[in-house]
């Protein structure tokens, strides 16, 4: 039995040596930092002040399930994800119908092209460029909406005020990532066949109709790509970072942020707590994913 | 007949209008930071704050390049730790794609799955490990130190893509060559990796675009010049008017020259976009 196995091993060796590389990588820089992530996680472990390390059983987990600032952070989160997905994922969506009204003209390159570009933009600089934009005093979106567009708009101060600063932050993400929606979903508008569509017509079956029962059912596979690549917004560090460091008065103090902050910033860098909120951070993404696969799974069939 | 017509037409100016909108809000962004970045450091700081320039000038660039010994410092380091990485990842996505295609041996399918399922934690949630690790193997604040976590992360992506190409080549190439007396390795190295060209292309550009724009990983572990990226450089670029240092146009004008290797590889490679999404994204 074991003299097969091995057998059956050695006859794959070659398979073994073209993902030597691969392994050596991710074994060191992806798979052992997050099994040493669980370890730290049960630790006392302050990396300014190693003499006081060691292992403290589920302390952190205790303090964390206590802490106010988890279920703070959490809610600045959500609120930040509320605003950001679906307002990201509807235009982007919108963008993709429109364009697919104008697939086969030649202005349609030009436009996907266009639409796509902020997505390919590194982020750090276009969040920083944000930043000056929203500057209250020289920057370019005051300017525009009250000397231009004469919008009566109180809240100038838009990474300093409290109720705008995280609106401020998902308007840039919202900016930023509707394209890539765009093409998920031109990408399934395409795999769509005219052929429903002409059934539909057939029917009877008015825009409306034919949006909502064809074009939509068969787009849940874009919707669980969506939905899987975006949960990884959870864990949203650099934005706030940049823009706004979680002020003012903590009102974009995402969790990502605080957890990077305990490790990285405040007194003697508490990894091991930080690890703490790391790894319940990981478990809800794990709990939302399969959720969300089960949802869109039923929901399809 | 007519009206129909009329109908049509009048459907198809509602949709170019609104992506017309669409394309200015995209847009904005780069022609403000243009607009600033070519007139003079007084036009920005004078009231009424215009958004077209009223004259125009290439001294801001001029101070970025020129003035700012550190600015080309941190370009060239993001350029060296950027393409080293994706030069990496060609490599080693293209042998590991192959196998996990291919090769059969045993624990193949567990092994891609386990791979590709960490993909899509963000990997924040590692960096205090990450970061210790790093320090222990004297890694921290040098080009090394950001070199191998980037291959390792983007690694994961180049093979979910590169496995899917591999696939898309039909065997009998392969099994041809085979019977014509060619071994394994030189199936590969002879026949495939010249057809996977355009999965190199995919993996390319899907893995330089987040790298040349990474930021926290690199924020944490350099902390001087020698190693600092162009991403992190940027923040030594924040105007700040109430101390006279760097200004909105010098600012603008780097981040403008930030965003030239993104946009030379969108505009040379535009349509592999579309084709990379549908190939990595949707049929795994």
């Amino acid at each position: 039995m074991i003299t097969e196995k091995l057998e059956e091993i050695w006859k794959g060796r070659i398979g073994y040596l073209f993902i030597a590389p691969l392994l050596a990588y991710i074994g060191i820089f992806v798979f052992f930092p997050v099994g040493y992530t669980l370890m730290l996680s049960f630790m006392r472990y302050e990396f300014l002040r190693p003499s006081r390390n060691a292992f403290v059983g589920f302390a952190n987990y205790i303090e964390w399930a206590c802490d106010p600032e988890v279920w703070h952070s959490f809610k600045i989160t959500f609120y930040f994800l509320a605003m950001y997905i679906p307002s990201h994922v509807i235009y982007g969506l919108v963008l993709a119908l429109l364009l697919f009204k104008v697939t086969k003209r030649k202005m349609s390159t030009l436009y996907r092209c266009l639409l796509y570009i902020p997505v390919v933009l590194p982020l750090p600089i276009v969040a920083y460029a944000w930043k000056w934009m929203y500057d209250p005093s020289w920057g370019v979106i005051n300017h525009l909406l009250i000397d231009i567009l004469h919008i009566p708009w109180k809240y100038t101060g838009w990474l300093t005020d409290s109720r705008v600063a995280l609106p401020a932050i998902a308007l840039m993400s919202f900016w930023q990532y509707s394209g890539w929606i765009m093409i998920l979903f031109l990408v399934g508008l395409n795999n769509i066949p005219s052929s429903l569509y002409e059934a539909a017509k057939i029917d009877g079956a008015n825009a409306w109709q034919s949006f909502t029962r064809i074009t939509l059912p068969l787009l849940k596979p874009i919707f669980f790509v969506i939905l899987i690549m975006r949960l990884a917004v959870l864990g949203i560090t650099v934005q706030p970072l940049i823009m706004t460091e979680g002020g003012p008065e903590k009102a974009t103090m995402t969790y990502g942020l605080y957890a990077y902050f305990l490790a990285f910033r405040w007194g003697n860098w508490r990894m091991g707590y930080a690890s703490a909120w790391y790894m319940m951070l990981a478990i809800l993404a794990t709990v939302l994913g399969i959720i969300g696969w089960r949802f869109l799974k039923t929901e399809a069939a | 007949m007519n009206l129909d017509r009329f109908k049509k037409n009048l459907t198809m100016s509602v949709v170019h209008t609104f992506l017309i909108i669409g394309v200015i809000i995209s847009m904005f962004l780069f022609f403000w930071l243009v607009c600033i970045s070519i007139r003079p450091v007084k036009q920005t700081y004078s009231v009424p704050i215009t958004i077209l320039p009223r004259s125009l000038t290439t001294a801001n660039f001029k101070e970025v390049l020129f003035e700012l010994p550190l600015i080309t410092k941190y370009y060239e380091n993001g350029l060296i730790i950027t393409f080293t990485a994706v030069g990496s990842i060609l490599f080693i996505s293209a042998l590991a794609g192959y196998a996990f295609a291919r090769l059969r041996f045993p624990g193949r399918d567990i092994i891609f799955w386990a791979i590709i399922a960490t993909i899509f934690f963000p990997y924040t949630i590692s960096l205090p490990a990450l970061y210790q690790l790093l320090y222990s193997l004297h890694l921290t604040d040098t080009l090394l130190g950001l070199i191998l976590p980037y291959t390792a992360l983007w690694l994961r992506l180049g093979t979910l893509i590169m496995r899917q190409v591999f696939l898309s080549i039909p065997r009998d190439i392969e099994d041809a060559a085979i019977i014509d007396g060619c071994s394994r390795i030189g199936v590969f190295w002879r026949i495939l990796l010249p057809l996977v060209s355009s999965g190199w292309v995919v993996v390319g550009i899907f893995t330089f675009v987040p790298i040349w724009g990474e930021f926290i990983l690199a924020y944490t572990i350099t902390s001087t010049p020698k190693s600092m990226p162009i991403s992190i450089g940027m923040k030594m670029l924040e105007p700040n008017p109430a101390f006279g240092e760097w200004t909105f146009p010098v600012a603008t004008s780097a981040s403008l020259l930030i965003f030239i290797p993104s946009l030379v590889i969108f505009v040379m490679f535009q349509k592999w976009f579309t084709r990379g999404i549908t190939a990595g994204a949707l049929k795994f």
